[in-house]
């Protein structure tokens, strides 16, 4: 303990005697305070420090509530060459208030298995991430008939199976497919398979079998999506889809990737989505070129004054042609909650900076 | 860039007797007339007092966003919110609000005041969780005195502040990472209260995690 003797302060400690600690020590926190403070903690921190103190050791793993399991981790829990996650297995059940689990830096199926095997260990676990893509049939077959009541969350991009997966997953929030087509069956009456979604994504391409009365069945069915990250290949149908994205008045986030040509413009859609969807916190938009696009179009950016709780603006501008820096004039204009701007420039971009940090 | 980890404010307001106001307040004007609300009651300065008896200016939302504090405002029923302005300063009876830790909480809640409040539909707990703390809190809470540091998070815990402690105990567990069982207690000057034997049992069964890249 250090000696600052003039700086102490007093804790009742249990139900042991006052103790004196000095004022620069944590040992000064009582374990609620403690036990919060340690709360941030990653887990590979955790194990480090289990052997800190018997406070520590008391609370390091009781209020561990979300788990990542990194590679890094699985490479020091490696024996010749060989995983076992064993180790990795006996710590989490120290740790009997976990809510969720990500397994998803790891392509280790063994994990998944043992995790869900011993589930019941941790009674408030809600939520685990995992991948599944490199896992066969048989597997995937046997999980989901185990567990698909339980799936909330759902990334099918790359998966040629989405629709028999997605009939065994009845309580679905979050859902990502490769074509919006895949979300309904391949009979002739082409049935919904997802309904009320909290978030989607999904891309719309020409080729596919795409008509615009399959995202009007969908819209009506997921009226309380809070977010859709749509890429939509052939701008010609742009007008016409973002119409359809104003049905959704729960709208929080949106993200959209497509071609910009001066014949489209999607500054008037993206003026009627702020209108229509007054909720909107999170704008994305990935610009693909095309030969016809001079530069940034300058309107592109028109509607975001419009987005009243317009927070965030992701702005990935696929070219190496010089942006028409003008397209920042109004920021001092913007909403007055925006706070994240992030831009991927291909080119270095120095008017462009200059021009945003005299308007902001 | 702030306003990540602003605890939820509306929670305070509600407590402290202000028209009912929930996170389901659909109406953009509802929200504004709110928001115009707050920024006109934060012209309204309260005093604070800490436990050294060195007293401290506020604006009324920011002085909210300690639940403590709101909760002694509503206790004194004051229709009038500008009479809260001539009041005495309000005391505070932690000693872990010094001066120097009340300065610095005034500074906290006066930048942070006007952060959005959470919305439980979009914003992950997760998330926020692991989001990194903004370039401003960093450096307000990068202190070099650790008593200080300590103080400003007991102070806090103490006036109920959940977005300002959370500051701090994200500050400590940076400086954790990565660091071993000795240099942590040294570092937050921790006493090491087991036997070397009982060290030894759980140094050998956690060996794996101290293994050399």
């Amino acid at each position: 303990m250090d000696t600052q003797e003039e700086m102490v302060d007093v804790v009742v400690h249990d139900n042991q005697m006052p103790q004196m600690y000095a004022k620069d020590s944590l040992d000064r926190f009582g374990d609620d305070m403690c036990e919060h403070i340690l709360s941030y903690l990653t887990l590979e921190d955790r194990i480090r420090c289990e052997c800190v103190s018997k406070q520590w050791q008391r609370l390091v793993y009781s209020n561990v509530r979300h788990i990542t399991i990194t590679a890094h981790l699985m490479s020091r829990n490696e024996s010749d060459g060989y995983f076992y996650d064993k180790k990795i297995v006996a710590i989490m059940k120290k740790c009997p208030n976990i809510e969720s689990i990500d397994c998803r830096p790891v392509w280790n199926c063994r994990i998944v298995e043992t995790i869900i095997e011993l589930r019941d260990n941790w009674r408030r676990l809600r939520r685990l991430d995992c991948h599944f893509l490199a896992f066969g049939k048989d597997i995937v077959d046997y999980w989901f008939r185990a567990i698909g009541s339980m799936v909330t969350e759902l990334d099918l991009k790359g998966r040629t199976d989405s629709r028999r997966l997605l009939s065994l997953c009845p309580q679905l929030l979050r859902l990502n497919v490769d074509s919006l087509s895949h979300v309904f069956t391949e009979s002739v009456d082409k049935q919904l398979l997802a309904k009320n979604l909290r978030h989607f994504g999904f891309a719309l391409r020409l080729d596919t079998d795409f008509d615009v009365s399959m995202f009007d069945t969908f819209v009506a069915h997921n009226q309380s999506l809070r977010s859709l990250s749509v890429t939509i290949i052939p701008n010609n149908i742009i007008t016409e889809f973002v119409t359809r994205v104003t049905r959704l008045p729960q709208l929080r986030e949106l993200k959209l990737k497509t071609e910009v040509n001066t014949e489209y413009s999607i500054s008037d859609c993206l003026r009627e989505v702020a209108i229509k969807c007054p909720k909107l916190k999170k704008l994305g938009l990935e610009v693909i070129y095309t030969t016809q696009t001079p530069q940034l179009s300058v309107d592109v950016l028109n509607a975001i004054p419009v987005m009243k709780r317009l927070k965030r603006l992701d702005l990935n501008l696929n070219t190496f042609r010089r942006i028409d820096w003008r397209a920042f004039h109004g920021m001092n204009e913007w909403p007055k909650r925006f706070t994240h701007l992030s831009l991927h420039l291909w080119l270095n971009e120095y008017n462009l900076f200059q021009q945003i940090e005299t308007n902001l | 860039m702030n306003g990540e980890y602003s605890l939820d404010t509306t929670e305070g307001m509600a407590a402290s007797g202000d028209p009912p106001t929930n996170n389901a307040v659909d109406d953009y004007d509802a929200e504004e007339a709110l928001e115009r609300q707050r920024e006109e009651e934060n012209k309204i300065k309260i005093k604070l007092k800490s436990f050294e008896g060195g007293v401290y200016e506020c604006g009324l939302t920011a002085a909210k966003m300690s639940v403590m504090v709101a909760n002694m405002l509503d206790a004194l029923q004051e229709t009038d919110l500008t009479k809260i302005a001539t009041r005495e300063p309000i005391p505070l009876q932690n000693d872990a609000v010094t001066n120097k830790a009340l300065e610095k909480i005034v500074e906290w809640v006066d930048h942070h005041w006007d952060d959005p409040p959470i919305d439980p539909d979009f914003d992950d707990e997760k998330e926020r969780r692991n989001e990194e703390l903004s370039h401003w809190d960093k450096q307000f809470i990068d202190i070099a005195d650790q008593g200080e540091l300590f103080d400003i998070i007991a102070a806090a815990n103490f006036m109920d502040i959940k977005g300002l402690v959370e500051v701090g105990a994200k500050h400590i567990c940076n400086k954790i990472k990565g660091k071993s069982c000795t240099e942590v207690r040294e570092m937050l000057k921790i006493h090491n209260d087991f036997t070397p034997e009982e060290e030894a049992a759980i140094h050998k069964e956690n060996e794996w995690i101290y293994a050399k890249d």
